[in-house]
């Protein structure tokens, strides 16, 4: 769509309309002038022949032919022709060389009545317009016995009009009047509706200083009603926006928070659980590698209420909800990943050690020794957060088998369990976060598979209903580690 | 090839030569009887046209409207003495200045030499030269309409020691030395050649005895005043104007002559006259005359048919018998188609007739009278539209058909010139009309009002209709 600035829609139509104006009024003085002209011509045209018919008769009716040819020619200036035809038919012209045009104009055959029937006419001869008057000569003196003597014809062609000054005080007066006219018009048109339009349009382009609207809109001065009413409504507008964007900061938050503390209530119950267990053969077993498991628990739980902390901390109430995956509170680094997966397989079979299930490691000896860059606090609920997948897809028995190699620098780690499956159908929705178990939201899958793709790898899932599922997750691997040290492990 | 190119150098010598003549001279015919560039004579208009080029006069008349040639100003020292200084830039055709010595001989030539038109000199007393470029004209009183009557076309300047010959040697009229935008080149029996001294384009006048030409030859001609006969269709390279210029024919009877001594004899024959036939003959160019003058002429009356009186009297009376009749008719007033249907006119009255032409208009009265002819044809014109010059025959014995002579009224005449209000001249005409009329000397026949010129398309000549032809400075003429 074209768009033009009012300003200049304002100059233009005021050029138009001074054009317009100035066009309109010359037309309208040379049309003025014109028939002033032609007035006034005609009005001293029948002046003439009155004076001239009064000195002609007494010289027409002696047959003075040199009086009346001087009469005649010192009549016929600026373009008229004056001339006689006597009764006899003789023609008195000041130029011969207009006879012809005389015979056209006025027919040769003279009748005495048709000389009174062409006053302030116009005849067209050759594509040229005449004013042709013709005024009787009687002879009405003591002794002319009212005698016709003839006829005093005179023509004119009608030309356009002198340019008189009259014409150009009309045009220029009109002109200047009409301009300032125009000059207020346009000067009320700038003052009450450019100027706060061009503010409100100022205001708008900059909403984002909207709070500071109200000093520009005392810039506007006296504004017209539809623009004041548009100003409300847009103050009216701004308020809501501003009300709405607040809640919905506050709403959001809010669903921050409860994700958080779902993450929270979801990653604890593991550790949780070996501790409850573990409390519970207290009194059978008192040795290390009990302490070990239920240390590696409490660990866990200290990671999950570090990470939570580190969470709160980094996010500010003024900062937009980010996601949880991108900020996860704990530091990254190199480590190597079979030893994180071997501690969270030997947490696992401590924890499922009531149950028949079996929990499987096999790694190949390269990938033993590859390190990724993770946060471990994270690998190791991720790890967690699967292996109890498994568990619960088996219902505590068969056999999990975890598999971990190096394929391509990539360090390729699958959890194979032999428990219902995940119809193919819902694999998308449980990637997205749905869970299966119950109704809501799961937080397993699809918060292990965004921070894997968030450290470059990725998580994809083999499964079929009834037979089992292949959770498969590849890191890259950052390098070879040759020292066999763990980092980021403080246990 | 050689064919060829003669073909092309014939085209172009004929182009080269139509051009020429188209372009560089103009050619006008005229009629070769009558034309005299000397002012004493009575001139016709091919005579004062071709003056009008070669001579100036002090003073020329435009329509009415007065403007100095020769003269630089004219001023009323008192209503009887007229002050006039002459132009010095204005010179003769052999380059000497106008002086005054030359303008008081010119008019003492035409004083002395002329026997018509001679108003003028009854009203100035003497002229005297004041200085080298200066006269005074002393009039018998004050003369209101003298300028206008010294703007007529009959008092051309000339200069002195030319005029002193002329007086001896007629002849040298043929090469006159005058003050006018052209002089002579050649002058022969054929045509009268001029070049123009300081603008205009050479003329050549061609001299034809006729007073017509056939329309074949129009091609010859760039402007023609003579009546043109034949083929309207080869004028269309010509503008035709029709110049409000009358003139009218008269027939007269020589009063000196048996039977025509008695005064009812001379009314009985012109009161028989079948005029109409010879009306119808014109077609339309020409009036049936009503007037001793014609319309236009001061001292027209409308009101008043000439001879109407004595029309009721002697119409269907016997003229008088007569074995022979001889009707003589001047050359240039009577066209040659015309001048069968005048002689059946008369034939009708009088079955036995010849006719004899005079060519000499400046005496055809005299000539006439001495032939012992019964009856002329002549016409008069005007030429500034005044009475005085168709009574001035009655003064002027040469072109006195009749014969008669009144002293009354050859002084009655003269007086009217004095009158100065034209109201008053005109009634006085009107007067001398009214006691010509009976006499029975003349009747007018026929007036012709208008005088076709035709001027070849190609030609600019500007103000051409502005006034009688034979006044035109065809010196503008491009």
């Amino acid at each position: 769509m074209k768009t033009q600035t009012i300003r200049y829609v304002i100059e233009r139509s005021f050029v138009v309309a001074c054009s317009s104006i100035l066009i309109i009024m010359i037309v309208a003085a040379i049309s003025f002038n014109h028939n002033h002209f032609q007035a006034i011509r005609q009005s001293s045209l029948n002046e003439i022949h009155d004076m001239l018919s009064h000195l002609l008769i007494p010289e027409l009716s002696i047959s003075n032919t040199v009086e009346v040819k001087r009469l005649l020619k010192l009549a016929s200036t600026d373009g008229k022709i004056f001339s006689i035809i006597d009764v006899h038919g003789n023609i008195f012209i000041p130029d011969y060389t207009k006879i012809k045009l005389l015979k056209m104009i006025f027919h040769p055959d003279f009748i005495e009545n048709s000389c009174e029937e062409l006053h302030d006419i116009y005849k067209h001869v050759n594509g040229d317009k005449y004013l042709v008057n013709c005024t009787s000569l009687y002879d009405d003196s003591l002794g002319g016995h009212n005698q016709n003597l003839g006829a005093l014809i005179s023509f004119s062609q009608q030309r356009w009009s002198y340019f008189s000054s009259l014409m150009a005080y009309f045009a220029l007066v009109g002109f200047m009047i009409l301009l300032l006219l125009f000059m207020w018009f346009r000067s009320i048109l700038q003052k009450k509706l450019l100027k706060p339009l061009l503010v409100l349009e100022n205001v708008i382009s900059q909403s984002t200083n909207a709070e500071n609207s109200g000093v520009f809109f005392e810039k506007m001065g006296i504004a017209p009603v539809e623009i004041i009413t548009i100003k409300n409504a847009f103050e009216n507008m701004m308020y809501k926006l501003q009300t709405e964007h607040k809640q919905r900061l506050e709403i959001e938050k809010k669903t921050v928070l409860l994700e958080l503390a779902a993450h929270v209530a979801h990653d604890i119950r593991s550790p949780l659980a070996v501790m409850e267990m573990e409390l519970a053969n207290k009194k059978k077993d008192k040795t290390e590698s009990n302490h070990t498991v239920l240390r590696a628990a409490i660990q866990q739980v200290r990671d999950i209420a570090n990470n939570l902390l580190s969470r709160y901390r980094h996010v500010t109430p003024d900062q937009e909800p980010q996601e949880v995956i991108q900020d996860d509170g704990n530091h990254h680094c190199s480590l190597l990943f079979y030893n994180l997966l071997e501690g969270s397989v030997l947490n696992k079979i401590q924890e499922w050690c009531n149950d028949t299930i079996q929990l499987n490691l096999h790694a190949s000896e390269m990938a033993k020794y590859f390190e990724i860059h993770a946060a471990p606090a994270k690998i190791r609920s991720i790890l967690s957060n699967l292996f109890n997948n498994a568990y619960e897809a088996c219902n505590g028995t068969g056999k999990i088998q975890v598999n971990l190699e190096i394929n391509n620098h990539f360090l390729q780690l699958n959890i194979l369990d032999h428990g219902v499956g995940i119809p193919f159908d819902s694999i998308p929705d449980v990637l997205a976060g749905k869970s299966l178990k119950h109704s809501g939201n799961g937080l397993g899958l699809s918060t292990a598979k965004k921070y894997v793709e968030s450290l470059g790898g990725e998580l994809s899932i083999f499964s079929k209903h009834g037979e089992g599922t292949n959770v498969m997750l590849s890191f890259p691997a950052v390098k070879e580690c040759k020292t066999n040290i763990i980092c980021g492990l403080e246990n | 090839m050689a064919k060829i190119l003669k073909i092309l150098i014939i085209i172009c010598c004929v182009l080269n030569v139509s051009t020429y003549a188209d372009t560089k001279t103009l050619r006008i015919p005229l009629h070769s009887s009558a034309v005299s560039l000397d002012p004493a004579s009575a001139q016709d208009i091919s005579s004062l046209l071709v003056s009008r080029q070669i001579n100036c006069q002090l003073i020329r008349n435009q329509e009415g409207v007065l403007f100095f040639e020769a003269a630089q100003s004219v001023k009323y020292l008192a209503p009887f003495k007229i002050q006039v200084q002459i132009d010095q830039s204005r010179h003769f055709s052999d380059g000497s200045l106008i002086t005054p010595e030359d303008i008081v001989a010119s008019f003492n030539y035409i004083k002395n030499s002329r026997s018509s038109l001679r108003n003028v000199f009854q009203w100035i007393k003497h002229i005297d030269i004041v200085d080298k470029k200066t006269i005074v004209l002393m009039l018998k009183k004050p003369i209101p309409q003298i300028l206008t009557v010294l703007s007529a076309p009959n008092y051309s300047i000339f200069k002195k020691s030319f005029l002193e010959k002329a007086y001896k040697k007629q002849s040298i009229w043929s090469q006159p030395i005058g003050c006018g935008n052209y002089k002579i080149a050649d002058y022969t029996k054929n045509y009268i050649h001029l070049l123009p001294i300081n603008h205009g384009l050479p003329i050549v006048f061609y001299l034809n005895d006729s007073n017509q030409i056939k329309a074949d030859d129009m091609y010859k001609y760039d402007i023609v005043s003579l009546q043109v006969v034949g083929n309207a269709s080869k004028l269309k390279n010509f503008n035709t104007l029709e110049l409000f210029d009358p003139s009218q024919i008269y027939i007269g009877l020589n009063s000196t002559k048996s039977p025509w001594k008695k005064n009812e004899n001379r009314c009985s024959f012109l009161s028989n006259l079948n005029v109409m036939s010879i009306v119808k003959e014109y077609a339309g160019s020409a009036q049936l005359a009503r007037h001793f003058l014609p319309s236009g002429i001061l001292g027209y009356d409308p009101k008043k048919i000439f001879m109407s009186d004595i029309d009721k009297k002697y119409t269907n009376r016997p003229i008088p018998k007569m074995k022979n009749f001889c009707l003589a008719y001047l050359v240039g007033s009577v066209p040659e188609q015309f001048r069968e249907k005048y002689l059946t006119m008369v034939r009708n009255m009088y079955p036995v007739i010849q006719m004899f032409p005079i060519a000499q208009a400046k005496s055809f009265g005299t000539i006439f009278r001495r032939r012992d002819c019964d009856a002329i044809i002549f016409s008069f014109k005007s030429n500034y539209f005044d009475g005085y010059e168709y009574l001035d025959q009655f003064i002027s014995n040469d072109i006195n058909a009749s014969g008669f002579k009144n002293l009354v009224l050859i002084s009655d005449i003269k007086k009217s010139q004095d009158i100065i209000d034209p109201e008053a001249r005109s009634n006085e005409y009107q007067e001398i009309i009214n006691k010509i009329a009976p006499l029975c000397l003349m009747r007018p026949l026929i007036t012709v009002p208008n005088r076709k010129i035709y001027v070849r398309n190609t030609l600019k000549a500007p103000k051409i209709g502005e006034g009688s032809f034979n006044e035109y400075d065809l010196g503008v003429v491009q």
